[in-house]
């Protein structure tokens, strides 16, 4: 037996230090001992973290939730283990990316092309998606329920075991993807395109999601 | 430590192995299939299995468990004393054990079949069908569902909402976006879509 892992899998290390506050329930932001919300200088913090993003191409263990990220190039970057929690992006170009378990619950992402990207078991339960495109993405075991998604494209993507439970779809189109066990259950959908998709291999009923 | 997502092919979900930086001792939770590949992640991260961890004694649960433990001196943990003709460390709601340098706890989440437990280590939580993204487990009847909900609500969502929620199917999540999001656990009754209102 080989002693090389095999291909498709990448390690996660979700364990964070926590916020050097003792009520804080947060994880310390990285740079800090603190969370970005009790660190001293949250500016200077920010700073230091759009240039961290910068100055490498591959991310791990990185805890920049509710940090704020415009006008950045990471096309090609790779993350994994990494919390954007509540962060905000406007026009960072992902483009090409590899994330794994990655979680960017309750962020906006506004103008962010993800095109080409792998994206795997990753959260973006509760974010607000403006103008973002996720065309030609491997998107799998991705968390997007509760999403607020205006204007974004997912076309010939692979969204396998994907879900938009619960979320607000408006001007999205998903053309020509695989939709096999995606579920939209309880998701309102305005101006959403399946065309050329598997969408009868989705799930819609909102009684599909019922204990 | 690290953490590595297996997803069978075969059943559809997801089995977990936890483990240290450096091989040595490892953890698999819920091992539903075992298949080459995961055996191939087990050996190139030079880790050997001496702890299983079971969610829930399903069939799902053991395919792959049988085939381990011909490979692997391991233990298995449930909170049954014997599944089948497999012999398992009976964990109860509360134990603490420490497991390749990891400390587990168990939860009994009870209201379904009684008999699932969910494990935490650190800030995962490894519920198996029982709570996953946007859904829970499937109950008898609506008095089962009643008791499941509550439960996971007391028990599950009184965590930090950083606490990541690991299941067997489908994508992760968080507690803090399962209290705010979830639409089966957002209503005392315990959903905004259930049947009758459709």
């Amino acid at each position: 037996m080989s002693n090389e892992r095999p291909s498709g899998y990448r390690e996660a290390m979700l364990s964070f230090a926590k916020c050097a506050i003792p009520s804080c329930p947060e994880h310390a932001a990285t740079g800090s001992d603190r969370c970005l919300r009790h660190s001293d200088s949250p500016e200077e913090l920010k700073r230091e973290a759009a240039s961290l993003l910068s100055r490498t191409r591959e991310h791990e263990r990185l805890n920049l939730s509710g940090m704020s990220f415009s006008g950045l190039d990471l096309s090609g970057h790779q993350f994994a283990s990494c919390l954007f929690s509540r962060a905000a992006f406007q026009a960072v170009n992902l483009r090409g990316c590899s994330l794994h378990l990655c979680f960017f619950d309750f962020a906006e992402l506004t103008d962010c092309p993800f095109d080409g990207s792998k994206i795997m078991y990753t959260v973006f339960a509760g974010a607000r998606i403006a103008r973002c495109d996720f065309s030609g993405c491997d998107l799998l075991h991705a968390n997007l329920n509760g999403v607020d998604c205006l204007e974004t494209k997912f076309d010939d993507s692979d969204l396998y075991f994907s879900r938009f439970i619960a979320s607000r779809l408006t001007a999205v189109s998903f053309v020509d993807c695989n939709l096999k066990k995606v579920y939209f259950s309880a998701a309102i959908l305005n101006q959403v395109s399946f065309k050329y998709s598997n969408y009868e291999e989705a799930e819609f009923k909102e009684d599909s999601i019922l204990p | 430590m690290k953490l590595f997502v297996h997803f069978s092919v075969s059943i559809f979900e997801n089995t977990y192995l936890v483990g240290p930086d450096r091989g040595g001792e490892a953890i698999l939770v819920d091992p539903g299939m075992m298949d080459i590949q995961l055996l191939k992640l087990i050996e190139g991260e030079r880790y050997q299995i001496r702890s299983i961890l079971l969610t829930h004694a399903n069939q799902d649960r053991l395919r792959g468990v049988k085939t381990l433990l011909k490979i692997y001196d391991a233990q298995l943990y449930s909170n049954r004393p014997r599944i089948y003709d497999c012999e398992c460390h009976k964990l109860s709601d509360g134990d603490r054990i420490t497991l390749a340098g990891l400390t587990v706890e168990a939860m009994d989440v009870s209201g379904r079949a009684g008999d699932s437990l969910v494990y935490r280590m650190g800030d995962l939580l490894f519920t198996g069908d029982l709570l996953g993204a946007g859904r829970v487990a499937k109950s008898l009847n609506p008095y089962a569902r009643s008791l499941l909900v509550s439960s996971i609500k007391e028990r599950v969502l009184a965590l930090e909402d950083r606490v990541a929620i690991l299941p067997a199917y489908g994508p992760p999540t968080t507690v803090g976006v399962e209290r705010a999001i979830n639409p089966l656990l957002s209503e005392p009754q315990g959903g905004l879509y259930r049947r009758e209102d459709a």
